[in-house]
């Protein structure tokens, strides 16, 4: 935009990507001015990371070309990345658990003397004065394991930046941190620009946009929407290039009358990473659980479906005390599991959509040991039409649907076994805009139908269109409860983070 | 300012021990040793003799360097099974060398061939694990069988070895008492230790192995590591094949036969953990010396040697739990 | 988006595949007979398909068990161990039956143990089953001084040597197991949750299968698999030998990699292993006729391993790059 041409730091030009059946990137160009700090917003899924990972060296470019200081670079693998001063902080924490903090910050290029031996002390030294700067007094010599997630985090903002970045990227580096530390990371990324360093940050949160960048790129659906200075432009505008649609289309929720009590926790402990978790929910609900990168939301689900084993506390389902130590224990007092994870722990990829429609519920597929396939072909055909699929047909292998239609055979799965509480992770996550609407709607049918949904969402509009309720996880344990139409966006993370 | 507990040296002393809960094993290990010594001292005088110490000692040397090889594959991540074969291959071609043009090729041009071939073997498998790609478990089976395989084929017969100067490197003492293979051990090992602690290659062995991806983006070739680690293993085995063949005076197909099982216990026990980049080779060390005074004290109490090698499975059932346990703890804690 | 990397494809057993090994198979054998005429003479013939039912029922055993992800290589001590046990329970005087009832049953436990150890602890299986091997190996040393012990009872002998129309009667016991495991992984619910724990361990578990359970009862059956074949080993040898199992491992292990089930578990069949087998046996049977001494072959079955599990990995590097 407004540089002047020997003031750009870095061109990514015509950048497209491809995966197998999935356009990542689709001819995605723009520049980073030097000092300058560029905003890159996006759903998830939009390419924002693909188009990181790609100027990492961590994927190989296809199509394009990327230039440094107006040098043409092609990047094959990590190491020459970071051989042209690109620093990446990504979102997924890549830590040495095994290993010292110090270690951490200075891997792969450990501080050394000029024999070429590694100078532990002058390493750990180095390490203290880093953390220092970034106003943490975390022990150098403390093994990264016996850290927070937050802690974690504010190490590998320390390894970027240990030696001088041309270029630092950060992706999302606030998530998991409270509102103090946010603060110290917002002061050491500006004295990171004064200092000439060229910042890419990429985040959710529209306020951090304003607070820190210069410029702000918009992706979706694999290309730039949008490209605008941060001083000429608005919330709302840039929420409409983020979701392409004006705010007022977004998903109006149905009103839907609630039941009985179906679904109790009282006092649920599992270690210290879940503390004393009691609530309710109707049928009919839909209640949300909110709360920043470990604060306990995911596992309080893998708790409650029994994959983790809680140390104390009661669940009732229908108002019987019931034991959940397995995920089978979950099945058969009607819970579902739609996990975070889809592709790890929701699907089997290699198999069928038949094969895994019917996986929770063999028992009752046949007679004794038999497997009958005519059952099975005309239950999994029931779903496959009821959540409409799109698949050639029920022989077709999960591994080359869309994400949509993956998530749409997780929750068949868990409607086969005739579920009535959903926990679901992250429903929509990686999912394109019109399916997102599709699992909403599946959602309330399931609530007009008696059953309750439990969902945990880092996205706070859609917790906002969607739940009933809302409760608000902090460390564990429940911080506050809100009742979805009474409440808005900076309440709740006023709330998850103070 | 994130608040996080710094580390107190104020834990008790069942804190320190507790093998489950310790970054360390060490202390615990070292525990282990005094409570062994105890009771084998207690069940028969003569295990606290002079004699049955040396015995000890001149026993270490063998499974001790091919402990140092095999702890840089452990931590990488991998495993190697051939080890024993790699031992026998280069010893039997070692032998042969000294059988032929008269005996008179010079020894260290022999030591030199020798190492070579295990060097070799080593990057086959690692070449194997890391560009084929094939779990390295199978690959070092395979190579197992071929190695072996050969090794008796080629040394059916013992190939005798008359040449003295080289006998002596295995069967010399310092001052009549020490022998000359500990001190090759506790170089290889304090070599191995300053490598793995002091410099950037044997840091990169641990960050590949502590998590390859990240290691991957801090810029290491995670291939090429591996692929020296199972270099290193090959070579540290062809140096027990040449202090094998000078304190036997022969060369012969089985030699090494088995060895990978005893030398894999002794790794894991020592606290190389089977997830990768965990341990040191100080617990290796202890390890080392706990597994051969077990055997040592088993044989003074005339224990057959067939319940030796039960107990060695045993040992080594034992090592895995504890290992697995650990790695469950911090799992768990991890959450 | 983040998740969709090109991930390394799973290698699926498919019609093509069996019938390039099939082709494979009539090369072997036409390249052997024509080698020596001896190799298809009725006794090499009978004597290599007895040879094939102790390779093939522990492969058989074994199918299910790596499909799951599974890993047992301590079949070949149970075996020897096993052996041992029946000489030496049949020297004092146990009639037959309870000797092979208590045979089965060790064999079992030891399966029990190995898959009790390995799914409570989540140890890695060839790590431990390399322990109980050791174990047991030397515990049937010790219970038969390092020699082989004669077992010879008229019913074995009569199982071992005769034959029902010109088929060696042990061959009609594997052809039984073959059709069992193929039922049960085709047509029962059992074999389904087999298929779905390979294919991912995690989604089984999060879709209320029992895993865990499901494994061990996989261990326990390969035990139970791994005394029936130590019986077969005793009828046709005659002795319960400390030694009978040692060299199992690598022909055994090939046969199933070989078959099209993948280390990494979640792909193969009853068919494939079958074919596997086959190949393996005459491979094998084939090299002996030509008086290849017996240290090429076990070099041979080291060559053979790595160069199949090669061929499958390079295979699918490949198709994860289309």
């Amino acid at each position: 935009m407004n540089i002047e041409k020997n003031d750009i730091m870095l061109e990514m030009k015509n950048i497209s990507k491809n995966f197998p059946g999935v356009k990542a990137l689709d001819d995605v160009t723009f520049d980073l001015g030097k000092g300058e700090i560029l905003g890159l917003l996006g759903e998830n899924g939009a390419g924002k990371s693909t188009l990181i990972k790609i100027l990492s060296g961590d994927y190989s470019l296809e199509e394009g070309e990327i230039y440094i200081d107006g040098e043409k670079k092609i990047f094959t693998s990590p190491h020459e990345s970071l051989e042209a001063g690109i620093r990446v902080i990504y979102q997924e924490l890549n830590t040495f658990d095994a290993l010292t903090v110090a270690e951490n910050i200075f891997a792969g290029q450990l501080v050394r003397n000029k024999f070429g031996i590694i100078n532990w002390n002058k390493m750990v030294k180095e390490a203290r004065q880093i953390l220092t700067n970034l106003g943490s007094d975390i022990n150098p010599n403390e093994y990264m394991e016996n850290l927070s997630v937050g802690g974690k985090q504010l190490i590998e903002i320390a390894k970027a930046i240990r030696k001088k970045a041309k270029i630092l990227v950060m992706d999302e580096p606030t998530s998991a941190l409270s509102e103090k530390d946010v603060l110290i990371l917002y002061s050491v990324v500006r004295k990171l620009k004064s200092e000439g360093v060229s910042i890419i940050y990429i985040t959710h949160r529209i306020e951090e946009i304003f607070e820190l960048t210069d410029r702000v790129v918009v992706l979706r659906d694999a290309k730039k929407v949008g490209e605008v200075l941060t001083k000429d432009t608005s919330r709302a505008e840039l929420i409409n290039m983020i979701v392409g649609r004006k705010l007022s289309e977004q998903y109006k929720k149905k009103d839907i009358t609630k039941g009985r009590i179906i679904f109790e926790v009282k006092n649920i402990n599992y270690l210290d990473k879940v503390k004393d978790v009691t609530f309710s929910i109707k049928q009919g609900e839909i209640v949300a659980f909110f709360g920043l990168l470990g604060s306990g939301t995911h596992t309080l689900f893998s708790v409650l479906f029994g994959d983790k084993k809680k140390t104390s506390g009661e669940i009732c389902v229908e108002g019987k005390k019931v034991d959940i130590r397995h995920p089978f224990a979950a099945k058969l007092n009607k819970i579902g599991y739609i996990p975070y994870d889809r592709k790890e722990e929701g699907v089997a990829l290699p198999l069928k959509i038949r094969e895994n429609i019917t996986a929770t519920n063999l028992e009752n597929i046949g007679k004794g040991f038999m497997l009958d396939r005519n059952i099975e072909n005309k239950h999994a055909q029931s779903w496959f039409e009821k959540l409409s699929m799109k698949a050639p047909g029920l022989e077709t292998i999960v591994k080359s649907l869309s994400g949509g239609n993956q998530q749409k055979v997780v929750v068949a799965k868990w409607l086969e076994r005739n579920s009535k509480i959903f926990l679901m992770s992250e429903p929509t996550r990686g999912i394109d805009i019109g399916s997102k609407a599709e699992i909403y709607e599946i959602a309330e049918e399931l609530c007009s139908q008696g059953a309750a949904v439990l969902i945990v969402s880092g996205e706070l509009p859609e917790i906002l269109s969607i739940s009933d309720r809302i409760f608000v996880m902090k460390d564990g344990a429940i911080a506050g409860e809100f009742i979805t139409k009474n409440t808005n966006q900076e309440e709740l993370m006023h709330s998850a983070t103070a | 300012m994130i608040e996080e507990k710094s580390i107190k040296d104020n834990k008790s002393f069942w804190q320190k021990i507790n093998i489950f809960k310790v970054n360390s094993i060490s202390p615990s290990l070292i525990i282990v040793v005094i409570v062994m010594y105890a009771v084998f001292g207690g069940i028969n005088q003569d295990f606290f003799s002079f004699q049955n110490f040396k015995g000890i000692i001149a026993s270490l040397s063998v499974t001790g360097i091919m402990s140092v090889g095999l702890a840089f594959v452990v931590l990488t991540g991998n495993f190697d099974v051939s080890i024993g074969s790699i031992l026998g291959i280069s010893a039997v071609i070692m032998g042969k060398l000294f059988n032929v043009a008269g005996g008179n090729i010079p020894i260290p041009v022999i030591i030199i061939i020798g190492l070579l071939v295990g060097a070799a073997v080593g990057a086959l498998n690692g070449f194997l694990v890391t560009v084929v790609g094939i779990n390295s478990v199978i690959t070092t089976l395979g190579t197992l069988a071929v190695f072996r395989g050969l090794s008796f084929l080629y040394a059916n017969e013992p190939s005798l070895i008359k040449n003295k100067a080289y006998v002596a490197l295995g069967r010399g003492f310092i001052a009549k008492t020490i022998p000359y293979t500990i001190i090759y051990m506790l170089v290889i090992f304090v070599a191995g230790y300053l490598i793995l602690r002091y410099t950037k290659f044997g840091r990169d062995i641990y960050q590949v192995g502590a998590n390859p991806s990240a290691a991957r983006l801090a810029g290491i070739s995670t291939r090429k590591m591996q692929f020296w680690a199972f270099v290193i293993a090959g070579v540290t085995s062809a140096m027990a094949a040449v202090i094998m063949t000078s304190q036997a005076a022969f060369a012969q197909g089985e030699f090494g036969l088995g060895f990978e099982f005893t030398i894999l216990t002794i790794v894991i026990l020592g606290g190389i953990s089977l997830a990768g980049g965990r341990g040191t080779l100080v617990g290796v060390v202890i390890a080392l010396i706990i597994i051969n005074s077990i055997s040592n004290g088993l044989t003074m109490m005339s224990v057959p040697v067939n319940w030796r090698e039960a107990f060695n499975g045993i040992i080594l059932i034992a090592a895995i739990l504890i290992d697995s346990v650990r790695v469950k703890r911090r799992e768990l804690l991890k959450a | 988006m983040e998740k969709n990397l090109p991930e390394k494809k799973k290698f699926n057993f498919k019609l093509t595949d069996t019938i390039i090994l099939l082709i494979a198979l009539i090369a072997l054998v036409v390249f052997f007979g024509f080698m020596n005429k001896d190799f298809f003479k009725y006794d090499n013939i009978s004597s290599m398909l007895k040879n094939m039912v102790i390779t093939g029922i522990l492969a058989l055993g074994l199918t299910p068990l790596m499909i799951a992800r599974g890993l047992d290589i301590s079949f070949g001590a149970s075996i020897s161990f096993t052996g041992v046990l029946m000489a030496v329970l049949y020297a004092r005087g146990t009639p037959l039956v309870p000797t092979m009832i208590i045979g089965i049953i060790a064999a079992t436990l030891i399966g029990l143990l190995n898959g009790f150890l390995i799914e409570t602890f989540d140890l890695l299986p060839i790590i431990l089953t390399l322990g109980t091997m050791s174990i047991f190996t030397a515990i049937a040393y010790v219970m038969s001084g390092a020699h082989s012990l004669p077992m010879l009872t008229d019913q074995l002998y009569y199982f071992a040597t005769k034959s029902f129309l010109k088929v060696p009667l042990p061959l009609f016991l594997l052809i039984l197991f073959t059709i069992v495991f193929w039922f049960i992984l085709t047509y029962t619910k059992i074999g389904r949750v087999i298929y779905i724990i390979g294919a991912n361990p995690k989604v089984a578990n999060l879709s209320g299968i029992k895993v865990k359970n499901v494994r061990i009862y996989l261990y326990t059956f390969m035990g139970v698999v791994a005394g029936v074949a130590s019986i077969v080993m005793v009828a046709i040898t005659g002795v319960g030998n400390p030694l009978a199992g040692a060299r199992m491992s690598l022909p055994v292990l090939s046969a199933v990699v070989l078959g099209g089930i993948s280390l990494a578990g979640g792909a193969g069949s009853v068919w494939g292993t079958t074919v596997g087998v086959l190949i393996v046996t005459v491979i094998f049977n084939g090299l002996s006729v030509l008086n290849v001494p017996s240290y090429y072959i076990q070099m041979f079955q080291g060559v053979a391993l790595i160069l199949i599990v090669s061929l499958y990995e390079i295979r699918n590097t490949r198709a994860a790059r289309r």
